[in-house]
């Protein structure tokens, strides 16, 4: 069904926001994070997607994004001089996490804006299977 | 049993209208996808390959052959704008997906006048 899968399409979108709104809210709880279980201080996650395609009969389905991983920010940790902190090193500086709460707030709206244009597409998907199915009605 | 080719070729646009609903839902699934360029329906192309059982005769050699080009999915247009080569404009697809929308329903309810033409002509309530 060419509707059902339009849909389909919709929810994996809305799924790969979600995630990322996820590692959002993640990364932004642990600015401040020193210690993690892998030891050092928390690393910023982002969310790795890739279009998906679905190979069928010599040609290809489209089916939406699909979220490959979720990859370690390598870039280097801030450096913060404070002598008090107990994971302070022998010159008395800390590493903190490698995330910047400006980033964060900017990728959060763009995820929540992307989440919104994909339930708009969703309800428009919707409509117009509605619309289909009230042929011959009347 | 229905033998209407108004109805076959309603249904027919109705098709491609779906078709092209998934192709925008997809683009707009991949706005934050690196190296993803957009993709559309092209209904010219579409028609050029209904109508590959008339092929363009050639009569002179400098005449230019029709496009060989079968797919119906290419990228967009303008280029690639984005640092993570991405060419997804959300605007447009949101755009492209109304127009799509309303031409849908468009076509559904001119399917419905048919059906309730036939329905008069046979005798029942219109």
């Amino acid at each position: 069904m060419k509707m059902f899968r339009a849909m389909d399409i919709n929810a994996s979108a809305l799924g790969a926001q979600r995630l990322r709104l996820d590692l959002i809210a993640s990364n932004i709880a642990n600015a401040n994070t020193t210690r993690t279980p892998e030891g050092g201080p928390y690393r910023r996650k982002v969310p790795v997607f890739a279009e998906e395609l679905e190979q069928a009969a010599g040609s290809y389905m489209l089916s939406g994004v699909r979220v490959l991983a979720i990859a370690d920010d390598p870039s280097p940790f801030r450096m913060v001089y404070d002598p008090a902190h107990p994971d302070a090193n022998a010159d008395g500086y800390v590493l903190y996490p490698n995330v910047n709460i400006v980033n964060e707030m900017v990728n959060l709206m763009e995820a929540g804006r992307a989440y919104e244009a994909n339930v708009t597409a969703f309800n428009m998907s919707k409509e117009m299977f509605k619309a289909a199915l009230s042929i011959g009605k009347s | 049993m229905v033998t209407n080719k108004t109805i076959e070729k309603l249904i027919s646009s109705m098709n491609w209208s779906a078709e092209r609903q998934k192709i925008i839902n997809h683009n707009l699934a991949n706005a934050d996808t690196p190296n993803y360029q957009r993709r559309d329906l092209v209904f010219a192309q579409e028609l050029k390959n209904k109508l590959n059982r008339l092929p363009l005769r050639k009569t002179h050699p400098r005449h230019l052959p029709a496009s060989t080009h079968t797919g119906l999915l290419q990228p967009n247009e303008w280029g690639v704008v984005r640092v993570d080569q991405n060419a997804v404009d959300p605007e447009v697809e949101m755009v492209t997906a109304v127009e799509n929308f309303y031409y849908y329903q468009g076509l559904t309810q001119e399917l419905n006048n048919q059906f309730s033409r036939l329905r008069m002509a046979i005798g029942g309530k219109a």
